[in-house]
């Protein structure tokens, strides 16, 4: 509670309402969310319907165009080399982050030594190194795991860093005075107390991750579903590039989601 | 106590120390923080220097520091540069300033109105996990090469988290404040402007500092898939070209802007976050 | 004390909240009392016993299902001038001083500047915190905040002032200074004064009559009246008629918590 909008919800005495009114307010109440994302769905497809802008495709255009691509070997090959690009890159990004992540926030040596770049990164726009990526790594496959792995790394080293830096330092002096040793304090506290922060981390690591490796396919090698937007973006069949936009939108927010959840569980657990 | 007439009133009040109105970042308070800092900064641009410049297996092609030095150099006395510097800024402050115009005021309503946060939450959500690049095609086909599809780019890409903050500081502003305003008879407009925006200014800001590094993230992300103008144009110019050099100079200063902007906010925000700890 | 005439009148006030089962919690029932004028009423009963909901609805902040708040002949609609509320938790804004905080509804209600701050300056002198007006909440103890909150209630010279266990979240030394100060600003200003509170001794020690309310659903269980002779210095909580009538309300909260 404590928030503004109890003020106003109290005193609006009901009216005598149909029974359609009922339902309609009713889902209101219940499902607000959902109805808005319907309502700009019915919108979109009456403009697209009734082609009130020039490059505005239906959803039934859209989902037609997304029919056709399920249906392409080709396509399905693009998705499977840009998600094991952004796995492997997002992997290598969570390998190296959570040792350098974990060792900064334990370490003032460590932190003296790496915590410039890590603070530098963290919000800068790594975007600007694909090109230079694609100078360094050449044109093929690693390159595009490369810049999944900048693009992840730092989100992920951060999270781990502040959840590590946040454990509550009375936990491990209990864990001392039971007895525990440096490695026991780590692995049954430290690094447990710091699990629902590198979820979080996780999460967001990937969505960047994805943005990343779709970055790089647009901008270094063409390949991939990056290959594949800019083709059809500079082909103008903005059917195609919306359909493909909306698999990717799908799958990040999937991934996303169920990292959180599993954050949220470990959170829940720790209360 | 260095105020009144030296005695807490009532006996029992203690005032506490004055605390210091900016809080000091840790460099650490060990001597050796700072030099090993440095020394780590040194040590890394020597190696860059020492394995730059030269081809080898796995890694195509990395200019050496001195050169990009010299890239910067040659850059700042070129006008072109400039140009595109500007063009990129105007670009950045555009879509910046929709993003605030827009976005704070829907976070606020959000805030204040529990049916309108349920509303558009999901969309607000969604759109934050949204990955911008591939929309840009879409940006492109839509709004042409020019600057609105760029400032779109910058705009859909930071007011999601500004939107987000207000209305998650907005909601959490005390009810007791609500409830104090209330009781001395503010009207709904003092009662926003006295109370629940300088009360949630804290949570603003931070949306504001998000959404300031989302902002230069756009644009950078913009030019370089536009590629029609500003420092976007050069880089891609300068990494067809393969002028290394040039092209790590370019990605410097863009880093420089970024970092500037984000300065800026924090700037702003420290001016305006005095009376907190 | 009351002359007679009633400044206040709660008549048989109601008070229903959706509880979670998604039926109704009554958390006052019928609930009928009157304040006179000038009269200093303190309200006492367990925690749940809808203390709180009873001030904010004189306050004007929480409205009944049935039954009325009526104060001099009009029924309370909402916050009104006349009244004032110091609140529990202080409810201080933490980014304005001592006087920005205690100028703020002088601000909302646009009192000129020379007159706001003479009001704030007169009031703030009143709670012994002159020489603070440029200190922030953050740098207060908890006693001196609730001054604050206390001088921000009087500067806008209310008629009723309202009260919800304003010395709750300090520590007893501090609460007994404050009841003495409380009591000698009023002697010299009177007003009509309701104060919820959950200590006994703060009760009798401060009021003239101390309703005692009896909680599911919140009733008046009983009032007792404080004969004792003002003005009540400290050493009034060393007497033994203080500690009859103390007694006398803790064995009736008693039954009523059992
Ligand atoms: N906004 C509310 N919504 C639902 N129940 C409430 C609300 N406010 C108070 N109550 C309930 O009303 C009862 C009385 O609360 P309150 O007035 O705070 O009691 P007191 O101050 O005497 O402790 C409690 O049972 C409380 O749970
Ligand atoms: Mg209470």
């Amino acid at each position: 509670m404590g928030n503004v909008a109890d003020v106003d919800a109290l005193s609006r005495p009901r009216a005598r309402q149909s029974r359609v009114r009922r339902f309609v307010s009713g889902a209101w109440q219940r499902y607000p969310g959902a109805l808005v994302i319907l309502g700009l769905l019915i919108l979109w497809e009456i403009a697209g319907e009734l082609q009130l802008f020039a490059f505005l495709p239906s959803i039934r255009e859209i989902v037609d165009a997304g029919v056709t691509l399920l249906e392409r070997p080709d396509v399905w090959r693009s998705w499977g080399r840009t998600l094991l690009e952004v796995f492997v890159g997002t992997a290598i990004a969570v390998g190296l982050g959570f040792v350098l992540g974990v060792s900064m926030a334990q370490s003032r040596v460590v932190e003296a030594l790496f915590g410039l770049y890590v603070d530098l990164f963290q919000s800068a726009p790594v975007s600007a190194f694909v090109p230079v990526i694609g100078l360094v790594f050449g044109l093929g496959y690693s390159a595009i795991v490369a810049t999944v792995t900048i693009f992840a790394f730092f989100v992920f080293t951060v999270n781990t860093y502040t959840g590590v830096k946040n454990v509550d330092p009375r936990l491990i002096e209990m864990a001392r005075s039971f007895g525990a040793g440096r490695v026991a304090v780590q692995f049954r506290v430290v690094i447990p107390a710091a699990r629902p922060m590198m979820l979080t981390g996780l999460g967001l690591a990937v969505g960047r991750g994805v943005n990343g490796g779709i970055l790089g396919e647009m901008l270094i090698s063409i390949v991939g579903i990056g290959g594949l937007l800019m083709y059809y973006g500079g082909a103008f069949q903005e059917d195609f590039v919306f359909a493909l936009v909306f698999m990717v939108l799908i799958i990040a927010v999937v991934l996303m989601s169920l990292i959180q959840r599993l954050a949220d569980k470990y959170e829940e657990r720790m209360r | 106590m260095d105020a009144g007439d030296g005695t807490s009133p009532g006996g029992a009040a203690v005032v506490q120390p004055r605390p210091a109105l900016v809080k000091v970042r840790a460099p650490g308070r060990e001597w050796w923080f700072l030099p090993l800092r440095i020394l780590s900064v040194v040590v890394l641009l020597g190696a860059w220097q020492a394995f730059g410049g030269q081809e080898r297996s796995g890694i195509e092609f990395l200019p050496r520091f001195s050169d990009v030095v010299q890239g910067l150099v040659s850059l700042v006395q070129d006008d072109e540069f400039w140009r595109a510097t500007r063009d990129t800024v105007q670009v950045l402050v555009l879509g910046y300033a929709l993003t605030v115009v827009v976005g704070i005021p829907i976070g606020v309503v959000m805030g204040a109105k529990h049916i309108v946060r349920r509303a558009l939450r999901p969309l607000v959500g969604i759109l934050l996990a949204t990955p911008i690049a591939p929309l840009v095609p879409i940006l492109i086909i839509m709004l042409g090469i020019g600057i609105s599809a760029r400032v779109a780019t910058i705009f859909i890409l930071a007011v999601p988290i500004l939107i987000e903050n207000t209305a998650a500081s907005v909601a959490t502003v005390p009810r007791r404040l609500v409830d104090m305003g209330h009781s001395f008879g503010a009207s709904r407009r003092q009662l926003a402007m006295a109370v629940i925006v300088p009360a949630s200014l804290p949570g603003i800001f931070a949306g504001l500092r998000l959404a300031a590094g989302r902002a230069v993230v756009g644009m950078v992300v913009g030019e370089l898939i536009i590629a029609s103008a500003g420092l976007g144009q050069l880089i891609q110019l300068y990494s067809t070209t393969f002028d290394a050099p040039k092209l790590f100079a370019t990605v410097v200063a863009v880093l420089l802007i970024g970092l500037g902007a984000v300065q800026l906010v924090q700037i702003a925000e420290r001016r305006s976050g005095r009376w907190r700890r | 004390m009351s002359d007679g005439h009633r400044r206040v009148r709660v008549d048989s006030v109601t008070k229903l909240f959706p509880n979670a089962q998604g039926g109704t919690f009554t958390a006052l029932q019928d609930v009928t009392f009157d304040v006179g004028d000038f009269e200093f009423l303190s309200i006492i009963g367990p925690s749940g016993s809808g203390k709180t909901t009873l001030l904010r609805i004189l306050g004007g902040l929480e409205f009944p299902e049935h039954g009325a708040v009526v104060i001099d002949e009009a029924e309370v609609r909402g916050p009104g001038r006349e009244r004032a509320i110091v609140f529990q938790d202080f409810a201080l804004l933490p980014w304005r001083s001592v006087l920005g905080n205690v100028v703020f509804p002088l601000e909302l209600r646009r009192v000129a500047k020379g007159e706001r701050d003479r009001r704030a300056h007169e009031a703030i002198t009143l709670v012994g915190l002159a020489g603070f007006e440029d200190y922030y909440p953050n740098m207060l103890s908890g006693g001196m905040q609730q001054r604050v909150g206390l001088a921000r209630a009087l500067a806008v010279e209310p008629e009723v002032l309202l009260m919800d266990e304003p010395f709750g979240a300090l520590d007893a030394q501090t609460r007994t200074v404050l009841q003495d100060e409380l009591l000698q600003i009023w002697e010299r200003d009177r007003k009509t004064v309701v104060f919820v509170t959950h200590d006994m001794a703060e009760a009798v020690f401060l009021s003239d009559r101390v309703l005692i309310l009896s909680a599911n659903p919140g009733t008046v269980h009983r009032v007792v009246t404080v004969e004792l002779p003002r003005p009540r210095l400290d050493e009034l909580r060393r007497t033994a008629e203080f500690a009859d009538l103390v007694g006398d309300v803790w064995e009736t909260l008693q039954t009523l918590t059992r």
